[in-house]
């Protein structure tokens, strides 16, 4: 038997014993949230009903920043050896500090967004500053690194939105400390998508995200 | 700078977004709080149900959010989900709570003998079944039903093939990979 068959009958062990009350879950009060939320001071959540917690994770002025610099996907193609490798890379990484500007022009006005945001999944010490234009009327985007960002794997492009629960791919593209202009997919809602997200990609054929972000900023209006 | 090729665009199911919310929380974004809540709320409220009253399931579960994020520096998203580390404040949160209110309860004796932890091994038990439960509904379709078929039917890899029609190695592949999920959502990355 193998330590794979072995970990299978361990697990069946535990599935087997499961019961109705195992799978039951409750819904906690109402209230619980507002409550946690007043205890911790969040001034932010505190008080919103859900559609307006909602709005303010989708990328108004006064949005929160959504740091999710330590994001992991499980990929298709991923082993284990191939995982651990990067939760060294991550455990070696000092916490780093980026700034990604995002100027979003045409419609009814134009806008000026900046982010900030942090990481601690840095794969190599880099220190730069990225900026992120989006011409929504010529459908691109434009990026600036004031510093070359060197890797010997892909940097991949991404628009997420806040509440997570969608992600476009915008292409690989290389931060050599120029500026670069790549498409914006039709149909995508800058406003919407407003999480800008560079990440590591793996030479693997996978396409989904990697989870090796190193540079990440959400929308504030200027 | 150069645009190199873009990949094909995949938004199936393999984007974890429980897996970016651990991470955003280990990370402090206090949106991260509200989103981990959500995630996980229901999941503690309900262990805390099963052991307490619904008046103190709650009063516990407010405690095990304000102190998850109060110590949120302790949380390592490389050893497993936020599940088992949130479900593990919970148990002690409610042993405590077994303990404050024992004097007039059975059930404290038996927390404070070794000899007879009947209350607390049936939490430690039921934590471990109802993460796993949820682990295995977080797979994604094919890999949820070939775990089942060797978990609950005892089937092999090839016999999983043979009653599915999925591919050997597909079989395989997915059961590796949700192996490693159940690991993570169990907490048990490192051993």
């Amino acid at each position: 038997m193998t330590m794979a068959d072995q970990e299978i009958l361990e697990w069946a062990s535990l599935a087997k014993t499961i019961t109705d009350d195992d799978r039951q879950r409750f819904e906690p009060p109402g209230d619980l949230w507002s409550r946690i939320a007043t205890e911790i001071g969040d001034t932010t959540t505190n008080g919103l009903d859900d559609d307006a917690i909602d709005n303010l994770l989708i990328g108004r002025a006064d949005a929160e920043v959504v740091d999710l610099t330590q994001a992991r996907t499980h990929r298709a193609k991923r082993g284990v050896r191939h995982q651990r490798r990067n939760l060294a890379a991550v455990a070696a990484a000092a916490a780093l500090v980026f700034v990604i500007g995002l100027t979003l022009t045409g419609g009814e006005s134009d806008t000026v967004y900046i982010a900030q945001a942090t990481t601690a999944d840095m794969p190599e010490p880099w220190t730069g500053e990225v900026t992120a234009t989006v011409n929504a009327s010529d459908g691109e985007v434009t990026l600036v690194s004031t510093n070359e960002f060197s890797s010997d794997e892909p940097v991949e492009l991404w628009l997420i939105k806040p509440d997570l629960s969608d992600m476009h791919s915008l292409g690989l593209v290389e931060l050599d400390g120029r500026e670069t202009t790549v498409a914006l997919p039709a149909g995508i809602d800058v406003t919407e998508f407003s999480i800008v997200d560079l990440s590591i990609e793996p030479d693997d054929g996978v396409p989904t995200h990697s989870g090796r972000s190193f540079v990440r900023g959400a929308l504030e209006a200027l | 700078m150069t645009l190199l090729a873009p990949p094909e665009i995949d938004l199936s199911d393999d984007f974890d977004a429980a897996s970016v919310i651990d991470a955003s929380f280990a990370a402090g974004d206090d949106a991260a709080l509200r989103a981990a809540y959500d995630q996980y709320g229901s999941l503690v409220y309900s262990i805390c149900r099963r052991s307490v009253d619904e008046a103190s399931a709650a009063d516990i579960t407010q405690e095990v959010f304000l102190a998850a994020w109060r110590h949120r520096d302790r949380y390592h998203p490389d050893r497993g989900s936020l599940a088992p580390w949130l479900t593990g404040i919970a148990r002690n949160k409610v042993i405590d709570h077994f303990r404050a209110v024992g004097r007039e309860d059975r059930r404290v004796d038996k927390v404070r003998d070794n000899s007879t932890l009947e209350p607390v091994d049936e939490l430690n038990a039921s934590t471990s079944r109802m993460l796993l439960v949820d682990a295995m509904e977080a797979l994604p379709e094919r890999a949820r039903r070939i775990i089942s078929l060797a978990f609950f039917d005892d089937m092999t890899h090839v016999e999983i093939s043979a009653q599915t029609g999925i591919p050997l190695g597909t079989v395989k592949s997915d059961i590796r990979r949700s192996l490693d999920k159940l690991r993570h959502g169990l907490g048990y990355d490192h051993g």
